[in-house]
């Protein structure tokens, strides 16, 4: 009876495992059989290149020599050892420890060395030691060039930061491998499965930057950098209208006082207090909500008491009626502050949120940052006043410089690009998915906001970035650090400061946007603000890339001196009209002096073909006379196109005084101002009026009213 | 004799001996035999390139085991049963005597040395003591008729206590836990009184105990038992026990229910699983013959066991019953641990397959045993 059960329990359990093992789940044993028999040496695919927006490459890859090692082929490890250290620059201790494991086959020595380090090797003829190309990442234009948007890959060739990170897997194309089953020796199994999968290259990636602009960016900034003994700086320049960067850079000072570009993309991972150029959201809150218009008084007075904190301008100043314009110009924290809080926790928190603050970009950049914008309902008291002025709030230079395209564009957003597309084996450009552009502001609040940023450059903090010849919108910001010991003081009481200018031109058509932050200038106070450290290089950069992207200059400018000759009313809002058509000629003086050395040039060209032409036949020589002809001409032409742009021009003793050429623009520009005035039903006084209106943009209004 | 018609009808032809073979259970025998010989030829064929043409060294001297085994199951059938009892004292004292030559003069493999080498050959008197045991305690118990004192009892575990100590020496673990199911199986059907049941577990857990704790239990053979026990072993021994068995499991895995093929095994081909021929020989089944060729084997053994279990029932007399149940219990416990071990429920112990494992020791001990069973049934009325 006993021995009946033991064989049914033994005969059971056998068959039941057996059901188990391999009728109803024999995947692990397969899937581990598979793993210890399959062998796969993996066929690299080559990496794709990455290329600027005019298909320029930028980063590629490239063979480079590896010296390994064969430990069991090595007679003398430690004399190897020293013979190599001296020459690839890896210590000789470390190198004998890897030479001294002769069961091992395989061993670096150093890996994606110079040609010449590996022919010195080589000529050693040390039993053991061979070497081989891997592919290694070179930008052809310099190592460091757009280093922070490109990024990096390791030695195994795989992308760790930047767009090699992002677009790796399309960087890296499809690896091929072969397939073999192995027996227990390591030998291919005959018969057994063997497969060749053929690698596929990996796809160029065609990105926004354009070399020449971001080259000319990293020289600037480094340079303003070092002038303003700052920490680092940022800068991003972009098309507002189709959202494309064309340059992004990140500098830093180095612990030996040297300014590098960084490998951090500090544009989209640096997270800092944008102060003062903030304001301009604050009050596309303010005049989306009806609560003011351009012309719309109110009084500012020098300081402020809210709960714990006063809040003060940046200079004294008596109480004032003060306009949005006015205070815009001023940069005043009181009169911003006091039309925050009629907006309202909400109303400002909606607003930031929907100029994209506190959430990342759709760029989808390794390692970017959110920022920090608390939701409203824990707001403290203080919360308001001071992220209406930009303190209390975090953001990342990208989301700054959207704020001013949000407003470039004449209210919409349009998200931002990096990437061009992706190159198909066909040579296609796939463009990767992008968000449709959506409206956050009324167009006229764009329009009422630009106005303001003009009169910014025109007359208020930021002259320092007009530049002749094109008319300037932006905001100054020269912001606190906030300290790790919590406050903005550190230990010594002093204030840490960042500078930052944004801003957008020509203001009436925008062709750029440009943000520059500097981190930590250092110097007299008065040189460490938005307007001196950050609003310059502004001028440079936009200069610079107006002139690269051919775009024509603006009829009317802003006075690039700045102060000078400036006649400022008694109430402090007046411009003269003298004032604004030296404006306007000075800018057309640029042009022409422009034109003049580009007319002088010609006539050089022109006198060194017709030197050279007297030299030849008598035929060629009618050819050149005929050229010059048509030289001639091509001056007086540009000449007369400025002819009608100045009329009537008083007092100054410059030469024919060029009032602007575009009598169009400006009744369009006062009939919107009337529009506006009509719509809202106000009572506004029209001196006023002319105090809002940017008088650079239209010279001629106090004649028109 | 009896007064059952079918006896009556054979005792007319009582001297035709041939008429009362088994035919079933020889054909059993033979199959598995030879479904086993074609295991062993593909474990051991290697790549069977041009190159390296498939070995079949192993293949031929499997066969000829076999027939040798037919033979000297024929020869054991032929000799009725009962007269064994005169050959038991010289049997059991030339096994005592082998066992303790191999001792002194035995070629080690594998760390027990349990082996004669013979002309080429490999001689393992364990396997042979077996049947000698077998014979030995049936011939005793028969003697006693059905009443087991406690002193019979005595007797019996130290007759066999004998060839175990000194396999213990060897030490070969797996040979004397078959021994001891041949005596629990034959000291069950002899007759054994319930507290005679208690009081040979209390010996049977002391020996163990004993063992367990001597020096003679070598590493590897705890690291067995306990890697069985053990999920995640860390010593060396215990992770070479887990290999064999992760090896095995997964070769059977692989599998599936039709297999990969006759000589296509890929776990196979690849040598990867120890052993291959001899205690891993399931797995060759397992890989290339799948669910369908694995259950197959298993139901020729159920038939065979079926088989001797039925002659077992139909002697007419206590030894030849005893040597059917020791026989049988052989063949069950060996094929339990055998196939157990390879598919991961028993520890790993160097038990054969019987009929199926590459080796002549075990396949004619096998077939011996099975000519046991077969003079039962030839020899019942004489």
């Amino acid at each position: 009876m006993v021995l009946i059960v033991v064989v049914a329990l033994a005969g059971a359990g056998l068959m039941f495992q057996l059901v188990r093992v391999q009728a109803l789940g024999p995947e692990r044993y397969l899937d581990y059989g598979e793993s210890q028999r399959l062998r796969s040496v993996e066929i690299a695919g080559g990496r794709g290149r990455i290329l600027d927006r005019s298909g320029v490459a930028l980063s590629v890859s490239l063979p480079t020599p590896t010296i390994a090692a064969d430990p069991r082929l090595i007679t003398d490890p430690s004399g190897t050892a020293r013979a190599l250290a001296p020459i690839v620059g890896v210590d000789a201790a470390t190198l004998e420890q890897r030479f001294l494991r002769p069961d091992s086959a395989f061993a670096y020595v150093a890996r994606q060395v110079s040609d010449e380090e590996a022919a010195e090797v080589a000529a050693l003829d040390l039993p053991g030691i061979y070497s081989y190309e891997e592919a290694a990442r070179y930008n052809p234009l310099g190592e460091s060039f757009a280093r922070s948007v490109l990024g990096r890959v390791d030695t195994d060739h795989r992308g760790v930061s930047g767009l090699e990170l992002e677009y790796g897997d399309e960087l890296r194309g499809t690896p091929g491998q072969l397939l073999f089953e192995r027996a227990k020796d390591g030998t291919a199994i005959p018969g057994g499965v063997y497969e060749l999968e053929e690698a596929v290259p990996g796809a160029d990636v065609q990105i926004t930057l354009d070399r020449t602009l971001q080259f000319e960016t990293e020289r600037l900034l480094k340079q303003q950098v070092a002038d303003t003994n700052a920490d680092g700086g940022v800068v991003i320049i972009m098309v507002p209208g189709t959202g494309e960067i064309l340059s992004m850079a990140s500098v830093s000072r180095t612990d030996d006082g040297r300014v590098v570009v960084t490998g951090e993309n500090k544009a989209l991972s640096w997270v800092y207090e944008p102060g003062s150029v903030m304001k301009p959201v604050t009050f596309a809150g303010v005049f989306e909500s009806d609560l003011a218009q351009l012309d719309t008084f109110s009084n500012v007075s020098y300081s402020k008491t809210i709960f714990d904190k006063e809040y003060t301008d940046d200079h004294y100043h008596p109480d004032e009626w003060w306009t949005p314009v006015d205070i815009m110009r001023e940069s005043s924290n009181i009169g911003t502050i006091q039309w925050a809080e009629q907006l309202g926790d909400q109303g400002l928190y909606s607003t930031l949120t929907n100029f994209g603050f506190g959430s990342k970009s759709t760029l989808r950049f390794p390692y970017e940052e959110n920022g920090l914008l608390r939701e409203a309902d824990v707001w403290s008291g203080t919360a308001l006043p001071s992220i209406a002025i930009g303190q209390g709030i975090a953001a990342t230079p990208l989301q700054v410089i959207q704020s001013f395209n949000i407003i470039a564009n004449g209210g919409v957003y349009v998200p931002p690009k990096l990437v061009m597309g992706t190159s198909a084996p066909s040579g296609d450009l796939r463009e990767p998915p992008y968000e449709p552009s959506r409206r956050i502001i009324e167009e006229q609040t764009a329009e009422r906001l630009t106005t303001m940023l003009e009169s910014v450059v025109e007359s208020g903090t930021g002259r320092a970035a007009a530049i002749p010849g094109y008319l300037s919108a932006g905001k100054t910001g020269t912001s606190w650090k906030p300290q790790p010991g919590g406050g903005y003081q550190d230990e010594n009481g002093q204030f840490h400061y960042v500078a930052t200018f944004g801003g957008f031109l020509p203001a009436d058509d925008p062709a750029v946007s440009i943000l520059v932050v500097i981190d930590e200038p250092r110097g007299y106070e008065s040189e460490i603000s938005g307007g001196k450290a950050a609003a310059p290089l502004f001028a440079k950069l936009s200069r610079y890339a107006l002139q690269h992207l051919r775009v024509p200059p603006s009829i009317a400018s802003q006075d690039v001196d700045g102060a000078e000759g400036t006649v400022t009313a008694e109430d402090g809002r007046i411009r003269s009209e003298t004032e604004s058509e030296r404006r306007i000629r000075e800018a057309r003086e640029a042009r022409e002096r422009a034109e003049a050395e580009a007319a002088a040039a010609e006539a050089n060209r022109i006198a060194a073909e017709k030197a050279a032409a007297e030299e030849e036949s008598g035929a060629q020589e009618e050819a050149a006379a005929e050229e010059e002809v048509g030289a001639e001409e091509g001056v007086p032409e540009a000449k007369a196109s400025e002819e009608p742009a100045e009329p009537e021009e008083p007092g100054e003793s410059a030469p024919p005084a060029a009032p602007p050429a575009a009598p169009p623009a400006e009744p369009e520009e006062s009939a919107k101002i009337e529009k506006s005035k009509k719509k809202r039903n106000d009572t506004d006084n029209t001196g006023e009026t002319e105090a809002a209106s940017p008088a650079a943009e239209e010279p001629d209004t106090d004649e028109t009213q | 004799m009896t007064t059952l018609g079918v006896s009556r009808r054979v005792a007319r032809d009582k001297p035709v001996w041939w008429h009362h073979i088994d035919y079933g259970l020889v054909a059993i025998v033979v199959a598995i035999a030879l479904f086993g010989a074609l295991l062993v030829l593909s474990a051991t064929r290697g790549p069977s390139t041009p190159e390296q043409p498939a070995a079949l060294g192993f293949f031929t001297r499997q066969l000829m085991f076999v027939a040798l085994g037919c033979v000297v199951m024929a020869v054991v059938a032929a000799i009725d049963y009962r007269k064994l009892r005169a050959l038991v004292p010289l049997g059991y004292g030339t096994i005592v005597a082998l066992l303790i030559a191999v001792l002194l003069v035995g070629r080690r493999v594998n760390g027990a040395k349990a082996w004669f080498q013979f002309a080429g050959f490999q001689i393992q008197p364990s396997e042979l003591g077996k049947v000698v045991l077998i014979v030995t305690m049936a011939t005793f118990f028969a003697s006693r008729q059905e009443s087991v004192s406690f002193r019979d009892l005595g007797v019996a575990t130290g007759l066999a206590g004998v060839p175990m100590a000194l396999i213990y020496l060897q030490p070969d673990l797996g040979t004397i836990l078959v021994y001891l199911a041949i005596m629990a199986a034959m000291v069950l059907v002899a007759g054994i009184k319930p507290r005679q049941v208690v009081v040979a577990l209390m010996l049977l857990t002391l020996l163990g105990g004993a063992a367990w704790g001597s020096d003679q239990l070598k590493a590897y053979q705890i690291a067995r038992l306990t890697s069985f026990v053990d999920e995640d072993p860390d010593t060396p021994e215990a992770k070479t026990a887990r290999y064999n068995v992760d090896q095995a499991q997964i070769a059977i895995g692989n599998g599936g229910l039709w297999g990969q093929g006759l000589f296509e095994g890929t776990q196979t081909r690849s040598n990867l699983v120890p052993e291959q021929q001899t205690d891993f020989i399931f797995t060759v089944a397992g890989e290339e013959l799948g669910f369908a060729g694995s259950a197959t084997l298993l139901v020729l053994y159920a038939a065979l066991i079926f088989r001797i279990w039925r002659i077992a029932a139909l002697s007419f007399d206590l030894t030849g019953t005893m040597l059917c149940v020791g026989v049988l219990a052989m063949l069950l416990f060996q094929l339990f641990e055998s196939v157990g071990m390879n598919l991961g429920i028993m520890p790993v112990t160097g038990i054969p397959l019987p009929f199926v494992s590459y080796g002549g020791s075990s396949v004619i001990t096998s077939f011996a045993a099975i000519g046991l069973v077969l003079s039962v049934h030839i020899h019942r009325f004489d």
